[in-house]
């Protein structure tokens, strides 16, 4: 666990601490992908500012604690959450019987698109009511830092393995607690394996259950990383071949293919959120009732 | 050096192989969902919503290994 901790560390604190004259396309690559402490203009003096006098001391003497590319960015998605939302709610009830604001009937078609498609079929009924606020909590915080992440200058949060992986956790700890409340506290032991099945193998397909309560995070969070990671890279790279090749004429080429994968990927920010809120409300659905 | 080249060699026929593996999944899946949603077009809510499921299911997969071929082509 302490290999990991000063494993990840290690990409948090080394780069941005001295810029290479000459950078190869892996140092792009990686210079994109990586979280770094960000040095340059405004938000770097500010940050700067923070790590020094707030964030300096190391945690436990173990966890670095200043605010990097990423910590900013989910800062700025969540600030951006609570702009839009806060008001919008108390727009939505002041008025019962639905406003005739385009801003409002904007956001009203996306979470009635949440409660339809993401929660309704997993929780019926009283519980949709009740799993609403945290399944629209993930899908926009998902979608608005994937989104971000679209704007030229900013990054991707959600491109990066301890923001996915923290995402998943919640999913992790909701299946269990759902499992834990609706079905009885040794629901781990009784709950998880389908019924009717014979006595003797009933040790076996535990074990293969229990492990695929914990397999499924994993792959929603390494699903989500790789996604975004992936179709940053692809555009940078494109945009890179102009570098390779030192040829201007190059460039036409290149950022018309860079463009082109840039509006996928704005596609791909919607399906991924969209994955994510899905597969989540399905893991902890499943937990809710026996199979 | 020639560790490295057989590394990048392994990278680019890992990728072609994924590539493969990856685009014969998809297209099965999004063969047999239009064949259904032609039949039966009243349901063809339901059969993006599970297509979708199956394909980011395919897809997570899919990005494993690529992560893979990736790691080998910088090391």
């Amino acid at each position: 666990m302490l290999q990991v901790v000063k494993f990840i560390n290690t990409f948090v604190g080394s780069a941005g601490a001295g810029h290479e004259e000459k950078m190869g396309v892996y140092d792009v690559v990686i210079h994109h992908l990586s979280d770094h402490v960000v040095h340059d203009g405004i938000i770097g003096q500010a940050t700067h500012w923070l790590n020094t006098h707030f964030f300096s001391e190391k945690l436990f003497g173990l966890f670095d604690m200043r605010v990097t590319k990423w910590v900013l960015m989910m800062w700025l998605t969540a600030f951006l959450m609570f702009l839009i939302f806060v008001p919008l709610s108390r727009k939505i009830r002041k008025s019962p019987s639905g406003s005739k604001s385009r801003w409002v009937n904007l956001w009203e078609v996306m979470i009635g698109f949440i409660h339809d498609e993401i929660v309704e079929p997993n929780f019926h009924g009283e519980y949709a009511v009740k799993a609403m606020p945290y399944f629209s909590t993930v899908f926009f915080f998902v979608l608005f830092a994937n989104l971000l992440g679209m704007i030229p200058g900013l990054a991707t949060s959600t491109g990066n393995l301890a923001v996915t992986g923290g995402l998943a956790l919640f999913t992790l700890f909701g299946m269990f607690a759902v499992g834990m409340i609706r079905q009885g506290p040794f629901w781990v032991f009784t709950g998880i394996v389908p019924g009717g099945v014979p006595k003797g193998l009933f040790p076996l397909l535990w074990v293969i259950e229990l492990l695929g309560l914990f397999i499924k995070p994993f792959v929603l969070t390494v699903r989500l990383f790789a996604n975004m990671t992936a179709g940053h890279i692809v555009i940078i790279i494109f945009l890179y071949l102009v570098v390779m090749f030192q040829n201007y004429y190059v460039g036409i080429g290149s950022v018309m293919g860079s463009l082109m994968i840039y509006l996928l990927e704005l596609l791909v920010a919607f399906i991924q959120a969209y994955i994510f809120a899905t597969l989540s409300a399905m893991f902890i659905g499943s937990s809710m009732h026996s199979h | 050096m020639v560790g490295v080249g057989f590394a990048y060699l392994g990278a680019g026929l890992g990728a072609g192989l994924i590539v493969m593996g990856a685009a014969l999944g998809i297209g099965k899946l999004a063969a047999a969902s239009l064949e259904g949603m032609a039949r039966q077009p009243e349901f063809s809510g339901e059969l993006r919503t599970a297509m979708i499921i199956a394909a980011a299911l395919i897809e997570g997969f899919t990005f494993f290994a690529l992560v893979i071929t990736f790691m080998l082509s910088i090391k």
